[in-house]
């Protein structure tokens, strides 16, 4: 109250010196004008040299000159003597305080015995007896038109309310939808009621005192009822399906009851320490009134905290009791003893008119177990909601497999059915072979990546609001601290912009990290000789995210912890762009090559183990890096490679890989035969145990692929996975050629039949000679192309 | 009930019957009485012209009769039922009717022998003279009348409320008895309010509502010292009677104590099968129903456990050897519902040791209640209704 005047003054002050400046003489007539204790001397007819010359000396004084200086800045002024205060006098106003506390509660405890006496008398000043009555009528009233109304509204929103409560939930999201569906009818009473009562009382002519007295037992009743609407939201004591808690019907209600009793104390003694503090505004001596009211208020507050006490120990008395789960008595304990103090502390900190230090204390005190229960809460929402998906699978499973085994017994049935029918068939009669039963998918916990984020965020949301009601309670707006410049305020705003910093950066972390090493855990590595899934991509990406993601966000922290703390960080952020710049023309390629390689893996161009061809190279991919991979030549050779050099690359490790082989045979091979036989190596081939899986389409004749001089050419071919065309291959070569011998069929050999016209007089040396000669004949045409040897 | 002595069935439903009808009465008589409140929300001229109506009738010699024999009845019968009780921990309904209807008569009997001591006053009972008592003269009395309107109110409509709705088809009753429940007493209260807004003043000296043709202008007829004599008569009467029916009250609170410590106690183990399963241990001198609700198992009961809805009805699957066959009344219940010979009512089902299982027939959130499935006389629509 005393500010603006004390602004004022030293406004008008400023201005007058400013004034001064100009006008001497009026400076001798305004300064106790506005100071208004001298008299008003007679002002100087006319400046005199002298004077002048005085006033010049003055003015070039430094001394003078500095307090005119910060007089013509008169709010600066102020605002410097202000933080001018010292420790020690700040010190000395709060123990002057506390002692007038102290010297107050002294009073107000003599008093106590006199409250009752001293209540009845203020209510006969201010009401007549008739008109306590009346207005107890008039309570009466309209509490009954509001409860009338509600129970109109419950009336007829009963049967689905029961159908909500008694309906079956299965997942904890059900009940959710259940609780609030449930929470918004039972909040419609209430509103039903507040307007109700509300519209009600607004119609009877009051008293003005009985007015606010009963506005404020109102406001309780709503007040006290939202309290208890929210436990019947989350512990649901008369609905135990609806129940979000981790606890049975019995610790429900004994909890609400507490509760219950527990509002309707602190509620009501809000209310009633009101009471006499309305009287007093109606009061001409309210002065004497301050004592009393102090003394109410103090017994007010002490039975509040015996009823405090007694819930607290009654509580953790009885619900270790009525749960079936064994509760540690040592951790019992502790937390009986932290609420009894925690609640002590509160109550002896508004004793000794700490306010603000009382709301710290609560705060705090609430903050350390609210974030336990929170965590286990969500943990037991979590469990539930993993438990219900299980016992869905389960369910899923076992009719899959009823499924399953009533087609196997039907099977069965009708197995020897037609055998009999077909006794005469050629085909086997023997029983169809056993079906293995249906693999069931392993269960996989849907939220195992959800739960930590939800837990932070709750956390984070938790925790933001305790910033800023402890805020709040210390008066400070967290919005306009950039406007206070004084070194408690610096220092806060600092502490609450990185803590706000670090909760971000935080969610964010845990979010990513959880995600990125879910994926990371859920990688299955390839078995030897398979080639590698498509998460292999993925694998070798996320570290690298993982990283990127951390050093990005501890940056960004510390540039805001930075600019928190008023360091100007526009140099560093342009120092780290400049440096940017010429990292980057210097490092042009590699950061062609690191780009590249995220576009190839992005692409899925190639996975580690996949056996690739990029130009004249060959080879395994045995490492990706962020520049370059590493291929293995299947003969041992390593090679280098930086993806900014990769135009085109060809993978031969992809879905599968054809095989064409060719025979020679003599022109009068039987090709049936031929044909035969190559299909009963391939169903030999495909009943191999090894590689018999990895076959897609087996050995098959393609026919007479090419006549060719001496021979026919016989194409077969085979299609597999990548990686085992070359041992099918080898086996296909001897199976093969097994075959044919023992069928007598040939593989076609080089001969040449020479024909010497009319040689049958030459003797063998001779006829030996001729052939010789003859090579030079056979040797011409070249063989055909071969094969290339390509195998690893 | 067990120790009410030789026809212990036709006892209890002829106590039924006459606490039905006399409540019956009375509410009816509360009703043209809040009704008459009402009309003050236009004048007290009109309260008093209509007086004769609303209130009168029920003062003539017959009704004034009707309605004491009713009064007592009630009251006695109240008793039994306290005495009857198995437990306390009723259902808030439940307990809302009896907390209100103890507290009925200790509130009501002042007003009774007050307004019965205008007569030999010399005084007639108008409305502009009572309530000038009521607002002025004795506001606390005023407000203990107004106590009294709602709690008398309360009582006679949970009575009624459970009456209708344990009949068949009883939707479209109780469709317009909701509002009638709230409708009245608020507008008696506010006619209450309005007509002393209109009295108040003439007391205090201003203008305001004064009667035209006033009975009572000649005052008492009587000498003073007589009168204060009728007057503290009247008093005298009104506490005793109210401190009478509270001791009645007691008794019978008393000799129900009684009757259960003389009670054999012991234990019945209770399993409900079928949706909605629960096992629980429970004392025995509970019927079924108290059982269940006293451990949180949720059951159908639209009348509360007085054996008239057959909402509570379950099928006893084993332990029913041991239970007493079903009494006149039980069958009549279950006859309505063309019910199956093991199905019983859990509310009348006094289970008194060993195993019991049960399923029941009406689901608790009466999704399966069937009204057709009764032999129902009514020819109102069927619906659910509970």
């Amino acid at each position: 109250m005393s500010g603006l005047p004390v602004v004022l003054r030293v406004l008008l002050f400023g201005v007058a010196i400013s004034l001064g400046l100009l006008a001497p003489p009026a400076l001798a007539q305004m300064l106790p004008a506005t100071q208004g204790d001298a008299q008003t001397p007679a002002a100087p007819a006319q400046a005199s040299p002298n004077d002048i010359r005085e006033l010049m000396r003055l003015l070039a004084d430094p001394q003078i000159q500095d307090w005119l200086q910060e007089a013509a800045n008169p709010a600066e002024g102020a605002a410097a003597q202000a933080a001018r205060t010292s420790l020690r006098q700040k010190i000395e106003a709060r123990l002057a305080a506390f002692g007038d506390r102290v010297q107050a509660l002294g009073l107000a405890w003599q008093i106590v015995p006199r409250i009752p006496e001293v209540l009845a008398s203020q209510w006969e000043r201010q009401l007549s007896h008739a008109q306590k009555v009346r207005s107890l009528t008039y309570i009466l009233t309209f509490l009954v038109i509001g409860f009338g109304l509600e129970w109109l509204y419950r009336r007829y929103m009963n049967l689905v309310l029961l159908r909500i409560e008694l309906a079956p939930k299965e997942a904890p999201l059900q009940k959710l939808a259940g609780a609030v569906s449930r929470a918004a009818i039972i909040s419609g009473g209430l509103l039903v009621f507040a307007i109700g009562s509300i519209g009600a009382f607004e119609m009877f002519d009051w008293h003005p005192l009985v007015q606010s007295v009963v506005l404020d037992f109102l406001t309780l009743v709503l007040v006290v009822r939202v309290a208890l609407t929210l436990s019947l939201f989350f512990q649901a004591p008369f609905a135990p399906e609806l129940r979000l808690v981790p606890y049975g019907t019995p610790v429900a209600k004994h909890l609400h009851r507490l509760l219950w009793v527990l509002s309707v104390t602190v509620g009501l003694a809000v209310v009633l320490s009101l009471v006499l503090a309305r009287m007093s505004a109606f009061q001409d001596d309210a002065a004497d009134l301050q004592a009393v009211v102090l003394a109410q208020s103090v017994a007010l507050a002490g039975l509040v905290l015996l009823a405090a006490w007694g819930c607290i120990w009654v509580g953790f008395r009885r619900v270790p009791r009525l749960t079936a789960a064994a509760c540690d008595p040592a951790v019992t304990r502790f937390w009986r003893n932290y609420a009894i103090v925690w609640v002590g502390a509160v109550f002896g900190c508004w004793l000794v008119g700490a306010f603000a230090l009382m709301w710290s204390v609560v705060i705090v005190g609430f903050v350390v177990p609210a974030l336990k229960l929170l965590a286990a809460w969500i943990d037991h929402f979590f469990d539930q909601s993993t438990a219900a998906l299980y016992e869905e699978h389960k369910t899923e499973a076992a009719a899959e497999l009823a499924a399953f085994e009533a087609a196997e017994a039907a099977r069965q049935a009708e197995a020897p059915e037609a055998a009999a029918g077909a006794e005469d068939a050629t085909e086997t009669t023997d029983p169809a072979p056993p079906v293995a039963p249906p693999d069931m998918p392993e269960f996989h916990d849907p939220y195992i990546s959800t739960r930590p984020i939800v837990k932070r965020a709750a956390r984070f949301v938790l925790l933001i609001a305790a910033v800023f009601a402890l805020a709040s309670a210390w008066g400070i707006n967290i919005f306009a601290l950039s406007q206070d410049r004084s070194v408690a305020g610096r220092a806060l705003e600092v502490l609450v912009d990185s803590f706000v910093a670090l909760l971000f950066a935080d969610l964010v972390w845990t979010w990513a990290k959880t995600l990125i090493d879910k994926r990371i855990a859920d990688y299955e590595p390839p078995v030897d000789g398979q080639a590698p899934g498509p998460e292999a991509r993925m694998i070798t990406l996320l570290p690298l995210l993982r990283t990127i993601l951390l050093v990005t966000l501890l940056t960004m922290v510390s540039l805001s912890v930075l600019t928190a703390l008023g360091v100007n960080i526009a140099p560093i952020l342009a120092g780290a762009g400049i440096l940017g710049i010429a990292i980057g023309f210097g490092t042009q390629s590699l950061v062609r090559d690191i780009v590249a390689g995220i576009f190839f893996l992005i692409d899925d161009a190639f996975r580690l183990g996949e056996y690739i061809e990029v130009g004249d190279l060959v080879g395994t991919v045995e490492s990706i890096s962020i520049r370059s991979m590493r291929i293995r030549h299947h003969r041992g050779k390593v090679h280098t490679v930086p993806y900014g050099e990769l135009k085109s690359l060809t993978n031969h490790s992809r879905d599968w890989v054809i095989m064409k082989l060719e025979f020679r045979v003599p022109f009068d091979t039987d090709l049936m035969l031929v044909k035969k036989l190559i299909k009963k190596v391939g169903a030999e081939l495909k009943a191999n145990e090894h590689y018999g899986p990895s076959i897609l389409s087996t050995l098959k004749s393609q026919g007479v692929r090419r006549m060719e001089e001496f021979n026919m050419v016989v194409g077969v071919k085979f299609m597999t996975k990548p990686g085992e065309q070359w041992l099918v291959r080898r086996d296909a070569y001897q199976k093969v050629r097994d075959i044919f011998e023992a069928n007598g069929i040939r593989m076609a050999e080089r001969n040449v039949k020479v024909e010497i016209a009319g040689g049958e007089h030459l003797d063998p040396e001779a006829q030996k000679a001729v052939a010789g000669a003859a090579q030079d004949a056979i040797e011409k045409p070249s063989a055909p192309p071969k094969p290339v040897p390509d195998e690893p | 009930m067990p120790d009410a002595p030789p026809d212990p069935v036709q006892l209890a439903g002829l106590r039924r019957g006459l606490m039905i009808g006399s409540g019956l009465v009375m509410f009816a008589f509360l009703t043209c009485h809040l009704t008459n409140l009402a009309l003050g929300l236009h004048s007290v001229a009109l309260m008093d012209s209509w007086r004769w109506a609303l209130s009168g009738l029920w003062t003539g010699p017959v009704m004034r009769v009707v309605l004491g024999t009713a009064l007592v009845l009630h009251f006695s019968m109240a008793l039994v039922t306290i005495y009857c009780r198995n437990t306390l921990r009723l259902p808030s309904y439940d307990m809302a009717q009896l907390v209100a209807g103890v507290l009925i008569v200790p509130l009501l009997a002042p007003h009774v022998f007050g307004i019965m001591a205008y007569h030999p006053l010399g005084l007639v009972p108008t409305y502009d003279l009572v309530l000038r008592y009521f607002w002025t003269l004795s506001p606390f009395d005023g407000l203990r009348q107004v106590v009294m309107l709602v709690v008398a109110w309360l009582h006679g409509t949970i009575g009624v409320y459970t009456w209708l709705r344990s009949r068949d088809g009883s939707a479209r009753s109780l469709r317009v008895f909701y509002p009638f429940v709230v409708i009245v007493p608020v507008l008696a209260l506010l006619g209450y309010v309005e007509a002393g807004r209109q009295i108040i003043p003439v007391a205090e000296g201003g203008g305001g509502y004064v009667m035209a043709q006033d009975p009572n202008a000649a005052g008492i007829q009587v000498a003073p010292q007589e009168a204060a004599q009728i007057v503290a008569q009247a008093k005298r009467n009104g506490i005793l009677t109210g401190e009478v029916a509270l001791v009645l009250v007691a008794l019978a609170f008393a000799a129900r104590a009684l009757r259960i410590a003389a009670q054999k106690q012991g234990q019945v183990q209770v399993t409900y099968l079928g949706r909605r399963k629960a096992s629980f241990a429970a004392q025995s001198g509970l019927t079924l129903l108290e059982m269940a609700r006293l451990n949180d198992v949720p059951h159908a009961n639209v009348c509360r456990g007085r054996g008239r809805c057959g909402t509570c009805r379950v099928r006893v699957l084993q332990g029913a050897q041991q239970l007493p066959p079903p009494d006149a009344r039980e069958q009549k219940v279950l006859d309505h519902w063309n019910a199956a010979p093991n199905e019983r009512l859990a509310c009348q089902l006094l289970p008194d040791h060993g195993f019991l299982e049960v399923e029941r027939v009406v689901q608790p959130d009466y999704s399966d209640l069937d009204y057709s499935a009764a032999r129902t006389k009514s020819t109102l629509p069927q619906g659910n209704t509970p």
